[in-house]
């Protein structure tokens, strides 16, 4: 929106203050309206101080544009509608010639001065009136979020660039008229050195080297501006990739984030876009000193070390937006990211977040495992096959943007020489990690250049845990949950020699992530506080302390030969792999203790039960408690779990369907009959039976079909629920094997025949294998606990940790002399200089000296007689882009020109030319 | 005053000046009795356009050009400009008669300059008249200064060719920082107190254990930590007749209006090269004295009003290596209450997170990193 459109939607206030800017007829109100656009483009203020030239044709292009206008409005209107109007607007134009012809500079001038004064109303405006006003005036943006921020930083960066680039257009004008009348009065003063002429020559040369030497240190004052703000944007966009790469890190262990990367990839791209052009405004900037160059020229100066600024923030934005975009994962057996099996094929994409690159210079990235970790003693060696580097292409058709997939490789562990195997022989694993914790980086390198900057680029990977067998992967998952769940140091490759604890509130939620991730529900309050109690103790809070090795080393509960972390995931795994629907729709309660299970189901209906995963089975077991009632009491039954073992053969929903509770004297019966809190059986596992088809005696067939089905029955011996105590129905510490009065006996598995001629027929259906003769408890005491040697031999607390300065992890890139300053005298007496009575320069000490200043070539001792020398003219200037070598002879011209304001007598050195 | 050099053109704001002049001299005393009154906002901006009147209200950010490696001078001098507690002690200053005097004056010379700059003619102004005059007090163009020497050079300047004496005191009464500092002998335990003045206070940005320091807060904590002298920088006691170890400490009894911090980030290494500090230091926006020094260190004596809260008003930059660099000023403007950012010629507006950029980061040893940084008193910035 153009700035006299916001002036037309001020409110009256403020608007006659405009009306009042405009009443004493410097510049019609019509012209301002009709060329708004076109004067509100032009640099007056630039225009005013050079010389009149340029104001004499802005003067004209001004009129030439009002008879445009004019001509368009005769064309538009044959009814002559607006006549009044296409008249006022000649007669101004009239107007405007008549004033300004012979002084176009005064015109430029006011226009200034109006633009400038409308802008303040308009700040006045914005400020008066609060931020609800619908279209705040650009200069008070309100900043309403980051990403507005960043988006109108961008911008605003971009528009400066593109204004730097047409000043120093007006820069090089500036400069060849200098050159050419220069070279002009060079020719002159050889050929006639006695005309009259040349003093009033050198004056007006005198005018143009000032001008040229204003517009330059201009042009050098918005560049150290430019420099401030995208200092400033670059610091945000980094603050975003650290955001991103935190999210990214939530996302590997399961939480639900956003980790795109295309809004990170176009302001990453726009920022370098505009950084390289100003790279190039600086390499122009060098091509014009080189050109002309005068005593006092602020260009060598300051140049260089804009340019060193410029590369050093361009190279710093290179090496944050080089990312890993998505982790090494691999396709098979686990899904879960930043677990590697070894000769198992995994991929891993790297992006530069920077999409510029010089066709001809080919990107080749290089992976490499543990590259710089010689201290990660014990640690297994890997190589990486097929091969360790790859190309950057852009803009695939699958994939935009800069981007290296590696997609095949794979990690083969190098064989120590020698004997031994493994970790590199038991004696040297003395006090190492085991393998599940030893944490390994991937690192890329890439050598980055664009228009002649070169830098070489580095990320890595988050930690990775290798792992050969493939009942490794759930401690090795432990590990990767654990460091990423406290966000520690990704280079940090020993922190299982001493890991943080985590508190219960972080740990709570990756667990919820764990089982979102893996069955698209996560586990709710309750369920936590069950977990949490199991690990905390019965007053769990938020902040309590959870070591690592309560998490996945200690027996949980004591003893049995588990831990928290493999009795959990044995249960994921028996939800990914038999309960799925059952758990995404809420009808496994799961995580409930026996206590609070039995409070939830002594006040429901008779047959009312809940679904509830054991916690005293390995690898995951699943179990039914209801309630019965007997004389008014209630009484609890649960069956023996049920075990991946079982599930294989019979679907839960089934088990529940066609449970039976087999008592001696009574009919068969299902006691499951409401799920808690109060839903009927079939309703909520009826969509989940599994289809079956009900025999049909009209039908002749050749077998009938059956079904297996699970039975309890009561031992004969086992009194009938006599001694149950009412008092105390629930206790605690009861153990589910045992039969108490409360449990059932031992499940068996019984084929039930509908035909009564036809007996049992075990194994008649190929389509169900397993045989009832296999007992299904015993398929899980024979799984071996492959955890368990290993967990002996290791020393979580190596003497390897002191190798570590725990005090400074943050400052990797710091120079080594640094932090250690010898010149900070702690002993220096501070204050004894100063004298008490007037404050003096307490910071003159010669401890601390300072800026040592570019020595004086040119002293001022009196203004009046500053000169400027004025040097090497190069006369070349018919290529602007690219220069000539500089010539080696470099004309001397000691030509006294006064500073502005002062014009001393001109004493002229024709030696050289 | 300055009437002289303004343009018949402008006959508006000139008029403007004076009537400031006179209204500032008339509300010094009112100024007194309404200290304690905490007003309403809307009051404020009333006494504030009495005090300082239209000139100063409109107090736009007008650049400075470079007249030769003065990025150093034209920041201060804008960190002097933008706060109207000094411009208004700068605008009571007696005229010096003559032509050469008057070239000679420097806080002469800086209100021309200011009186330029708020004619508002220009975006940018050619401080050459002050240069000058300062090229006669052997600061010279040309020469990259070091932004806090240059301060107190300035600074003494001013206060020195100041011919008013009540005037000349309240300048050095708004910045003077007032210390005490105490030796206790180790042997005998005789206290030697001894109070000094400063202007600003010249901030560690390492600890005792070379350790960088990172907060604002821990470089004063750091500047007032007691201290044990021992081995060669033992003091004499005068009661055993000895060169004693000792225990320094400091105490801070009167803290000005406008306080000035200055952050060593230049240091010397053995050869004597001296290498700039870039790693990061923050600074708050509100400072508060009774949190970061314990009561002993800071004792608020009678003169001293208020309490010790103070408010970020202005951080002198530097950026580039310690041999050369460049400077800028960011400057809170008091009457629009916006960050600006000058940079020479070049003003623009700019938000905190420009400003937080000044914090520093040890990677990038050629970015801006804050040198100055001047504090207003809370109570000041509020109701004058």
């Amino acid at each position: 929106m153009s700035q006299w459109q916001q002036i037309q939607m001020l409110d009256s206030i403020h608007r006659e203050q405009v009306h009042r800017l405009y009443s004493d007829d410097c510049l019609p109100m019509e012209v301002r309206e009709y060329l708004a656009y076109w004067i509100e483009e032009q640099n007056w203020n630039q225009v005013m101080q050079s010389d009149c030239s340029q104001a004499y044709w802005l003067f004209q292009t001004m009129l030439a544009h009002l008879d445009d206008q004019l001509g368009r409005l005769a064309y538009h209107a044959e009814n002559n509608s607006n006549m009044v109007l296409k008249h006022n607007l000649r007669r101004s134009k009239l107007d405007l010639q008549a004033k300004y012809e012979n002084h176009p500079e005064e015109l430029a001038n006011i226009i200034d001065g109006l633009l400038r004064e409308e802008r303040a109303i308009l700040a006045a405006a914005a400020t008066a009136n609060s931020p609800s006003k619908v279209e705040p005036p650009p200069d008070t943006t309100v900043i309403t979020g980051q990403e507005n921020n960043i988006e109108d930083r961008l911008a605003e960066m971009r528009k400066a660039v593109q204004g730097l680039k047409n000043f120093i257009g007006q820069l090089e004008d500036l400069q060849e008229i200098f050159d050419f009348r220069f070279k002009a009065y060079k020719i002159l003063e050889n050929s006639a050195p006695s005309d009259p002429s040349l003093c009033k020559k050198l004056n007006e040369l005198q005018v143009l080297i000032n001008n040229l030497d204003r517009h330059r240190k201009d042009v050098l004052a918005q560049i150290q501006a430019l420099l401030g703000r995208s200092d400033t944007l670059r610091d945000l966009l980094l603050s975003e990739l650290s955001k991103w790469k935190d999210c990214q890190r939530r996302a590997c262990i399961g939480d639900v984030c956003d980790t795109t990367l295309q809004q990170l990839e176009k302001w990453c791209t726009g920022n370098a876009e505009d950084l390289f052009h100003l790279l190039l405004v600086l390499q122009y900037l060098e091509d014009l000193h080189r050109k002309v160059t005068y005593s006092g020229d602020p260009l060598p100066l300051q140049l260089p070390q804009l340019k060193q600024r410029l590369q050093e923030q361009i190279s710093c934005l290179l090496k944050s937006a080089f990312v890993v975009e998505s982790q090494p994962k691999m396709p098979f057996p686990s899904r879960r990211p930043l677990l590697l099996k070894t000769n198992n094929k995994f991929s891993v994409r790297v992006r530069l977040l920077v999409k510029l690159m010089d066709q001809d210079h080919k990107m080749e990235v290089k992976i490499e495992i543990d590259s710089g970790s010689a201290n990660l003693v014990g640690f297994r060696r890997f190589n990486i096959l097929p091969s360790t580097t790859k190309t950057m292409v852009k803009d695939r058709p699958q994939v935009q943007g800069l981007v290296c997939d590696f997609s095949h490789i794979m990690l083969k562990e190098q064989k120590p020489c020698g004997s031994g195997k493994g970790k590199g022989g038991k004696g040297a694993s003395e006090g190492s990690l085991p393998i599940t914790e030893e944490l390994h980086v991937i690192t890329f390198t890439l050598d980055y250049c664009y228009l002649g900057l070169r830098c070489q680029l580095q990320t890595s990977t988050l930690p990775v845990v290798i792992f050969s067998n493939v009942n490794q992967a759930s401690s090795a998952w432990a590990s990767i949950l654990w460091f990423n769940m406290l966000g520690a140091d990704p280079k940090n490759q020993l922190f299982f020699s001493n890991p943080t604890a985590a508190t219960w509130a972080k740990l709570s939620e990756v667990l919820s992530w764990q089982f979102l991730d893996a069955t698209k529900r996560g586990l709710d309050a309750e369920q936590l506080k069950m977990l949490g109690k199991k690990l905390c103790g019965p007053k769990v809070k938020p902040q309590n302390i959870i070591t690592w090795h309560q998490f996945c080393k200690e027996t949980c509960p004591p003893g049995e030969n588990f831990s928290f972390w493999t009795w959990l995931d044995g249960i994921l795994g028996l939800i990914q792999e038999h309960l799925l629907e059952l758990w995404k729709n809420n009808l496994i309660m799961g995580f409930v203790s026996r206590k609070r299970e039995k409070d939830l189901l002594k006040e429901k209906r008779e047959g009312t039960f809940l679904l509830r995963f054991s916690e005293t089975t390995r690898d995951g077991g699943i179990t039914c408690t209801w309630v019965g009632y007997n004389n008014g009491s209630p009484t609890f039954r649960s069956v023996v779990p049920y075990t991946k073992a079982e599930l294989n053969s019979l679907a839960l929903p089934d088990i529940i369907h066609d449970y039976q509770l087999l008592a001696e004297e009574d009919i068969p019966e299902n006691p499951l009959r409401f799920l808690y809190p109060d839903i009927p059986r079939n309703e909520a596992f009826g969509p989940y039976y599994s289809e079956r088809r009900e025999g049909d005696l009209m039908e002749q067939r050749k077998y009938l079909n059956h079904r297996l089905i699970r039975v309890s029955s009561r031992h004969p011996d086992e009194p009938r629920l006599p001694g149950v105590n009412l008092q105390e129905p629930q206790i605690p510490g009861v153990n589910p094997q045992e039969p108490r009065l409360l449990s059932v006996n031992p499940q068996e598995l019984r084929l039930l025949s509908m035909n009564p001629q036809e007996p049992q027929l075990p194994g008649v259906n190929p389509q169900e294998p397993q045989l009832p003769g296999v007992n299904p408890q015993e398929p899980r005491l024979l799984s071996m606990n492959p955890q368990e040697p290993r967990l002996l031999s290791m020393n979580p607390q190596g003497p390897r940790l002191l190798s570590m300065n725990p005090q400074e992890p943050q400052l990797p890139g710091v120079n080594p002399q640094e932090p250690r300053l010898p010149g900070v005298n702690p002993q220096e007496p501070r204050l004894l200089s100063v004298n008490p009575q007037e404050p003096q320069l307490p910071g003159v000490n010669p401890q601390e000296p300072q800026l040592p200043g570019v020595n004086d070539a040119f002293p001022l001792d009196n203004m009046n007689e500053v000169n400027v020398l004025l040097r090497n003219v190069m006369l070349d200037g018919n290529d602007p882009f690219l220069p000539p070598p500089a010539e080696d002879e470099q004309a001397e011209y000691h030509q006294l020109f006064g500073l502005p304001h002062e014009m001393p007598e001109l004493i002229l050195d024709d030696a050289d030319f | 005053m300055g009437q002289g050099v303004g343009r018949p053109d402008r006959s508006k704001s000139i008029r403007l000046e004076e009537y400031q002049t006179m209204t500032a001299e008339e509300q010094e005393e009112e100024e007194e009795e309404e200290e304690c009154r905490a007003d309403a906002v809307e009051k404020h901006s009333q006494q504030l356009k009495a005090i300082c009147g239209l000139a100063d209200l409109k107090n736009e950010a007008v650049g400075l050009y470079n007249i030769g490696l003065s990025c150093c001078l034209n920041s201060l001098l804008q960190v002097f400009f933008m706060n109207r507690h000094f411009t208004a002690i700068l605008r009571r200053i007696k005229v010096p008669f003559g032509a050469a005097d008057q070239k000679w004056s420097v806080p002469y010379q800086m209100l021309l300059l200011l009186e330029e700059m708020q004619r508002g003619r220009h975006e940018a102004v050619h401080p050459v008249g002050l240069a000058r005059c300062l090229s006669k007090h052997e600061v010279r163009l040309f020469i990259l200064y070091d932004a806090s020497e240059l301060f107190l050079i300035l600074w003494n300047l001013i206060k020195s060719q100041i011919i008013n004496l009540d005037l000349a005191e309240s300048l050095a009464g708004l910045y003077t920082i007032q210390l005490q500092e105490s030796l206790v002998c180790q042997k005998c335990s005789l206290e030697t107190k001894n109070s000094s003045n400063m202007l600003m206070l010249p901030l560690p940005v390492f600890a005792y254990d070379s350790l960088p320091i990172r907060t604002l807060e821990d470089a004063l904590r750091c500047f007032f930590a007691p201290e044990h002298l021992t081995g060669d920088s033992t003091c004499h006691c005068e009661r055993c007749g000895k060169r004693t170890p000792c225990l320094q400490g400091m105490k801070v009894t009167c803290l000005p209006h406008i306080l000035t911090l200055h952050l060593k980030r230049f240091c010397s290494k053995n050869s004597g090269r001296t290498q700039k500090i870039s790693h990061y230091l923050s600074f708050p926006r509100n400072l508060d004295f009774n949190e970061i020094l314990t009561a002993e260190q800071y004792q608020p004596g009678a003169l001293e009003e208020g309490s010790g809260l103070y408010d970020l008003f202005a951080v002198v930059a530097h950026s580039g290596s310690a041999n050369f660099g460049h400077y800028c000023a960011y400057i809170w403007s008091l009457t629009e209450h916006k960050w600006y950012c000058f940079n020479d010629s070049s003003v623009c507006q700019v938000s905190w997170d420009d400003v937080r950029c000044t914090f520093g980061n040890a990677g990038l040893r050629w970015s801006e990193t804050a040198y100055l940084l001047v504090y207003l008193k809370k109570e000041l910035a509020a109701a004058v």
